[in-house]
């Protein structure tokens, strides 16, 4: 009986880094190595092809939590002036609360750029690069409340127990830089709801989205500091470590998943020093800085293409904690204040990627979870409303200039060209090169998609 | 309007409906209607979409059948009735919007409406590409029949192999040319066997006395190792949360809304732990699991027979604000997915929406067992005993009427005052006016001033400008309609009245002064019921209730005229307790309430503790009606409650009634499933043990044994494991001795290259797999080395987070926020059934390996035990290496540790260079992978 090797195997990882300069030289190599499937090709987190070209690498998702009234933004309704305060037929539909008559904005509209698309006077600068933009008017979700319409538009599914789009996306198309996460949220404090609306459900954990609270480069990842040794003597410690690995493998005669490890740990000693660069966005120029302008909000804009620039797979950025665009009572007031904080942002953001050659692959878009009714709440208000809302996309493979879809003449319910939330995945899935049907994920006895059993890609839309 | 010739021919086709139809209806339908659906409809409405698996809204247009029959929303096309034919509607694009790719021109929508107003006329009575089966013929499947003991197989090599499994692996061995590598050294397999059976390292006195006993008779040692281990306490900590996985145990739900932690969930935990120490025999732990409270006897152990309902009381809890029927339609789900995952390896919630794609599951199935838990509600089963529950009860209510008592004597007091009020109703009226007056004039004069200058009690002045107010007209109207003419009253001022010169209309004192005398009246005549019931309201249990009951005895009119002034909550003569302690009690008094606030308080802390229950989930068993594609507003044919049919051998009723009236509970499903007769339940968990111990099961998909499962590897011998088992009491523990003392089990995890060109993944156990630790082990086992390890048991839980020393299956577990160690680690989501772990290596777990709070407490505890228990270097790095890795350590370690060791520690670094070393023995592999 042979018990003993008979021989070596044709190709030992760790021989390939070695001959190549010991570690990684760069990410470029990771990047290399796995496409030629030398390194760790049971790591989750390896790039992987996409189903198709891809139009876009990367999304950030600018995530106008609480629900945007759509008629006070990008959907101009001027039937609401004539029947304001009225409450006809069309305009009697069953939202969360009780709601009375229509409700004009208290907004002008401006047609913005060459496409003289309308934009509401709350995004001055937005209205500027209104010619980038694809305004879909014709969105619609499943209920009128926060918490499942928000599971909804992150993971498709009402009930807290499905994996979030940008673990799907990590999960089709792999991570880009081994240093950092594939996929990022930025809110401070939380968002209603919380981690599920990041979670990896059945998928690898690794693939959930990784929560900053508070951008300060020295605490983002779990356990990115080490608080105790100098970077010296923590190289010294882990060449220690490597050692007594080698040690340890040779006298096994080695195997993938020792050798896998060992890469590893020296991917989280380089990720302690270029996972906080990546977030430390004062190492921007001032005008830089100047184009995004001043505001938390803005600085998460900022850090976003930070990451995106890096290979982060996809960034979110909720507008703030809690859902402050749930705007019950005095929309004027707090519509007005909340396009003040987040316009310059933004446009500086799409100015920003455009001026750096990433808008073309990076995708940008913007939304709540819902819209708002265009009937009022308590006089000043207005109430949720998933019948119809807008959003809108910007950057790699959408069509500018253009809007997409309409909803009635109140702009209450979606109602020519209807994009439902899986139809808007599916979407994305499409410019990130991925089929939405075929994105699937075999778990308890079936193959799970980020659209069920639903979705249809609006073609009409891409560039 | 229709063209008249249409309008001649509904005639015609009505005269002639039931023979035969026009040739030029049909050559209209040829033309007209079969293209357009061909071309925009049939890509995913035809038995060839279906057979493709592409068919969309159970819908099928490519025969008359299928067009009149409909999709899940209804009949597409009703002859004769266009506005009943939902096809129109979607062409329309109404409700529905079809063709999915764009709204077709009006002349084609007005094609098809004719056609309908003509009686759809439709020659394509089938369709052109039969439709597939839908039934799966399943009977050949392995799993489905029953296991049968095999004989023994032939080998050729009769020296290699301990035990009769063995011969089974050696015969899959020999047939594909495999040789197994040797066995593992003592050494190995005691650290092997340690982990595997309780989770954590053997300590070094553990290993010596091991390598002892194997050095003598290594079998027998083998075997006193695995007996010694199974009588651990910390052997049920090991393989219960192995179970804990299948069984989606957490604490919390996903979401945030309205949901309270369950703060018993721990006793299930620990009932399974105590279940796998005791060895309860596997059907028994099922039974008890599912219907635990529907069984009998056991009623001196009620943790023993009511805790493990947890399987399911644990279980989703969904948001129920929004979609209620979809709500708990999917906690259905959850129940159904669970049990028939995790007890018979099938994935029944797959037929939920429609027929199982791959199993012989069809959607009724999922609504026979969905029927059993359909009602059902939350419960919590007290797990004392009944005299201190009784105990517990008695405490809280004495508690609380003590409580009730003192509250109630201040509320007498409330109505007492407003009584003596009753005679200044029109007095309060007439100023509560002239305050309302003021300040509708934009004079506010705060109430307590007002009250002070005009001799008003503040808390009445203050109730009576309230129950005026303009914008509370509504109110006052209803409760007091005698004062209907207050608002009417308008009074024009020429100039800014005050307080001193506002004078009250006579209107106004005309409406007081009438409601004085009536509410005069009323007080007359409560007062006469008080002396004329003397006798019978002196056997009110209080004053507060012989006041209710003098009420109850009023005239209607008078009482809701009492009622609306003085007696109840929003009456402006009304003072509760609150007011009562707060505007009108004097310093002494107030005092002394104090008091009595403070002991009852006190009482309620001191107070024995609530009593430990169990979370269950019970009642409910309505029969239920298929939810058509899973929709609970499309409700299908009605299912008797029951069991799979490939499970039962007599069909359910299927007659309606029948069906609704069949008796089928949770206690006989649980004895279907806890069956020997039943193929796959003991099957299931005899694969489950070996994946728990191999790191792969004989059958891969541990929790899919149907036709998209893998299929077993070894076919025989899990059979012949699984008749053994059942034979044996559905003993867990016999099968681990099985299992643990064979030679398979004891191979080394060495490579060997002709075998991997053969078998790259050891599918035929020519080795045993080196494995990563779980999350659990590494922690725990982290914690054992450094030596902080507290090894109690049972409890309510802990949070990782404050760095407590106990083992890892007493953390609190979490399906809306995981903790971040269970995470990075694999720990899987407990939203829903784990089959088993992943095992990742990402830069993440390596980060807390290097950097983490935790990681540096054990480090810097290791270093303190190594130092302080040895004096000279070599005996603390041989102690060390002994402690983390049950071995000492080798030259090449030996001269690693004396160089890294022999460093000056750098100023600036807060760890020493024994604790950087320490760090570096528990970061290194050899800790985190077990051969």
């Amino acid at each position: 009986m042979q018990n003993r090797p008979l021989q070596q195997p044709t190709m030992n990882r760790r021989d390939v880094l070695r001959r190549t300069g010991g570690g990684f030289a760069s990410l470029g190599l990771a990047g290399v190595l796995a496409d030629q499937g030398l390194l760790a090709s049971e790591s989750p987190l390896v790039p992987k092809s996409s189903h198709f070209q891809p139009k876009a690498k990367r999304i950030i998702h600018l995530f106008m939590n609480g629900g945007p009234s759509q008629v006070d933004t990008f959907d101009p309704k001027p039937a609401l002036e004539k029947y304001h305060g009225q409450r006809p037929p069309g305009a009697d539909r069953k939202t969360e609360r009780q709601t009375g008559g229509l409700f004009k904005s208290p907004f002008e509209f401006k047609r913005s750029g060459q496409s003289g698309i309308p934009v509401s006077e709350i995004f001055p600068e937005v209205a500027k690069c209104i010619d980038d933009i694809c305004v879909i008017r014709s969105m619609h979700t499943d209920v009128p409340n926060h918490e499942p319409s928000l599971l909804m538009m992150n993971s498709g599914i009402t009930q807290p127990i499905r994996p979030s789009m940008g673990s799907w996306l990590c999960y089709g198309l792999g991570v880009e830089n081994q240093n950092l996460p594939g996929f990022v949220v930025l809110c401070p404090g939380k968002p209603v709801v919380g981690p599920q609306l990041w979670s990896s459900g059945f998928l690898p954990g690794i693939y959930q989205g990784c929560h900053i609270g508070k951008l300060d480069p020295k605490n983002i990842v779990d356990h990115i500091k080490n608080k105790h040794l100098t970077p010296q003597t923590q190289r010294q410690q882990l060449d220690l470590i490597n050692r007594l690995n080698d040690l340890h493998s040779g006298q096994r005669s080695g195997g993938d998943q020792l050798e896998s490890r060992i890469q590893s740990l020296e991917v989280a000693f380089r990720m302690q020093t270029e996972a906080p660069e990546a977030f430390d966005i004062t190492q921007e120029t001032e005008a830089t800085r100047k184009l995004y302008g001043e505001g938390q909000f803005a600085d998460s804009c900022l850090a976003a293409r930070r990451l995106v620039e890096r290979g982060v797979r996809m960034v979110q950025v909720y507008y703030g904690g809690g859902q402050p665009w749930d705007d019950h009572g005095n929309i004027e007031k707090g519509h007005r204040d909340k396009g003040q904080k987040s316009d310059q942002a933004i446009a500086g953001l799409l100015r920003d990627l455009k001026s750096r050659g990433l808008l073309d692959d990076t995708l940008v878009l913007w939304g709540g979870e819902f819209g708002r009714t265009p009937v009022s709440e308590g006089g000043n208000g207005r109430d949720h409303n998933h019948h119809g809302f807008s959003v809108w996309l910007a950057g790699g493979g959408i069509k500018g200039g253009m809007t997409y879809g309409s909803t009635d003449e109140f702009g209450f319910a979606a109602v020519e060209n209807k994009v439902h939330v899986h139809d808007l995945h599916a979407t994305i899935l499409h410019l990130m090169g991925l089929d939405h049907e075929n994105l699937t994920y075999r778990y308890s006895g079936r193959d799970f998609r980020l659209t069920d059993v639903h979705g249809q890609v609006v073609h009409d839309i891409l560039a | 309007m229709l063209p008249t010739k249409s309008t001649l021919q509904i005639f015609v086709f009505f005269l002639t409906s039931g023979i035969s139809a026009l040739a030029s209806d049909f050559d209209f339908f040829e033309s007209k209607i079969r293209p357009v659906l061909v071309a925009n409809c049939y890509e995913c409405h035809s038995a060839q979409a279906a057979n493709r698996g592409k068919q969309k809204g159970g819908l099928l247009l490519d025969t008359k059948n299928g067009i009149r029959t409909g999709g899940d929303t209804g009949p597409a096309v009703v002859p004769g009735n266009v506005s009943k034919s939902l096809l129109l509607n979607a062409l329309r694009q109404e409700d529905l919007e079809m063709p999915p790719k764009g709204k077709l021109s009006d002349e084609v929508i007005a094609d098809f409406a004719q056609w309908i107003e003509m009686g759809a006329v439709d020659p394509r009575e089938r369709s052109a590409i039969p439709l597939n089966s839908t039934t799966v013929d399943s009977s050949d499947h392995w799993a489905f029949k029953a296991p049968q003991k095999p004989s023994l197989p032939t080998v050729t090599d009769l020296k290699w192999g301990r035990s009769k499994l063995d011969q089974f692996i050696l015969q899959q061995l020999e047939a594909r040319q495999l040789s197994p590598v040797p066995s593992a050294s003592p050494r190995v397999l005691v650290r092997r066997i340690y982990f595997n059976l309780l989770g954590l390292p053997p300590t070094p006195r553990q290993v010596d006395e091991f390598l002892k006993a194997s050095a003598e008779d290594h079998d027998s040692a083998i075997a006193t190792l695995i007996d010694s281990l199974l009588d651990s306490p910390h052997y049920g900590e090991r393989w219960g949360r192995h179970w804990l996985d299948v069984a989606r145990y957490a604490e919390d739900q996903a979401h945030t809304f309205g949901v309270k932690k369950r703060e018993n969930a721990h006793q299930y935990r620990d009932w399974v732990i105590r279940m796998f120490n005791e060895d309860l025999p596997f059907d028994e732990f099922i039974k008890l699991q599912l219907a635990g409270d529907l069984m009998e006897g056991q009623a001196d152990d009620r943790f023993r027979q009511f805790s493990g309902l947890g399987f399911l009381g644990l279980g989703a809890h969904y948001y129920k604000n929004s979609d209620k029927a979809q709500a708990e339609a999917d906690e259905l789900d959850d129940t159904i997915d669970t049990l028939t995952r995790g007890f018979m390896g099938l994935t029944v919630s797959c037929a939920r929406c429609h027929d199982h794609k791959f199993d012989p599951i069809p959607t009724k199935d999922y609504y026979a067992l969905a029927g059993i838990f359909n009602g059902r509600r939350y419960t919590e089963i007290p797990l004392a005993a009944e005299d201190a529950v009784k105990a517990y009860n008695s405490e809280q209510q004495g508690i609380k009427e003590l409580e009730s008592r003192h509250k109630s004597s201040l509320k007498v007091i409330g109505k007492e005052l407003g009584r003596k009020k009753l005679n200044q109703v029109s007095r309060y009226l007439q100023e509560g006016w002239r305050m309302t007056a003021l300040k509708s004039q934009g004079i506010q004069i705060p109430h307590e001033e007002f009250a002070k200058k005009m001799g008003l009690h503040p808390h009445y002045a203050r109730r009576f400008r309230d129950l005026l107010e303009e914008s509370r007209k509504g109110d006052l109207l209803k409760r007091l309609p005698e004062l209907g003419g207050w608002h009417q009253v308008e009074v024009k001022f020429k100039e800014k009245p005050t307080l001193e010169t506002l004078k009250v209309p006579k209107e106004i004192v005309a409406l007081a002064d009438q409601l004085q005398l009536l509410v005069d009246a009323a007080e007359k005549a409560f007062s006469q019921i008080e002396v004329e019931k003397a006798e019978e309201l002196a056997k009110a249990r209080n004053e507060e209730d012989r006041l209710n009951e003098v009420m109850g005895k009023m005239e209607k009119d008078q009482k809701r005229l009492l009622k609306n002034i003085w007696f109840d909550g929003h009456a402006p003569f009304f003072a509760s307790e609150n007011d009562v302690h707060k505007s009108f009690l004097n310093q002494e008094e107030k005092e002394e309430s104090d008091v009595k606030m403070a002991e009852f308080k006190d009482l309620r802390k001191n107070a024995t503790p609530k009593y430990p229950v169990a979370h269950a989930i019970q009642g409910g068993g309505k029969a239920m009606q298929v939810y058509i594609r899973g929709n609970p507003a499309n409700k299908g044919e009605w299912v008797a409650r029951g069991t799979l049919e490939l499970l039962d051998d007599e069909p359910r009723p299927s007659d309606p009634e029948e069906a609704q009236k069949h008796s089928y509970t949770r206690l006989d499903l649980a004895e279907d499933i806890a069956s020997a007769k039943n193929p796959l339940t003991a099957r299931v968990i005899v694969n489950r043990i070996w994946q728990w111990h191999f790191g792969r099961g004989l059958v891969a998909s541990s929790s899919n044994f149907g036709l998209l499962g893998d299929r077993p590897t070894h076919p025989e011998l899990l059979d012949w494991l699984t008749v053994n088992f059942m034979e044996n009491g559905w003993s867990i523990k016999w099968l681990h001795r099985e299992i643990l003392n064979s030679t398979t089990y004891q191979l080394s995890s060495e490579r060997h290259y002709q075998n991997e060109e053969l078998d790259a993944d050891n599918l035929f156990r020519w080795r045993f797999d080196r494995r990563r630790l779980d999350v659990e082990a590494l922690r725990d086992a982290l914690l054992a080395i450094s030596g902080k390890l507290d090894p109690a048991m049972g409890g309510p839980t802990f949070d990782l987070k404050t760095n407590n020393t106990r083992r890892t299956v007493y953390a609190s577990i979490s399906r809306h926020q995981l903790d971040g160690m269970l995470r990075i680690f694999d720990f899987p989501d407990a939203n829903v059934s784990a089959a088993s772990r992943t095992e990742t290596t990402v830069p993440q777990q390596q980060l807390f390996v290097l950097n983490s709070d935790f990681i540096i407490e054990q480090a810097k505890a290791f270093a303190k035990r190594v130092t302080g228990e040895e004096h000279d270097l070599s005996g603390q790095v041989n102690f060390a290496y002994r402690l983390a890795f049950g071995r000492p350590p080798s030259d090449d370690e030996w001269t690693l540790a004396e160089a890294y060791l022999g460093r000056e520690n750098e100023k600036d670094d807060k760890l020493s260079r024994w604790e950087q070393y320490c760090q570096a023995l528990l970061a290194s592999n050899e800790l985190i992978y077990l051969d």
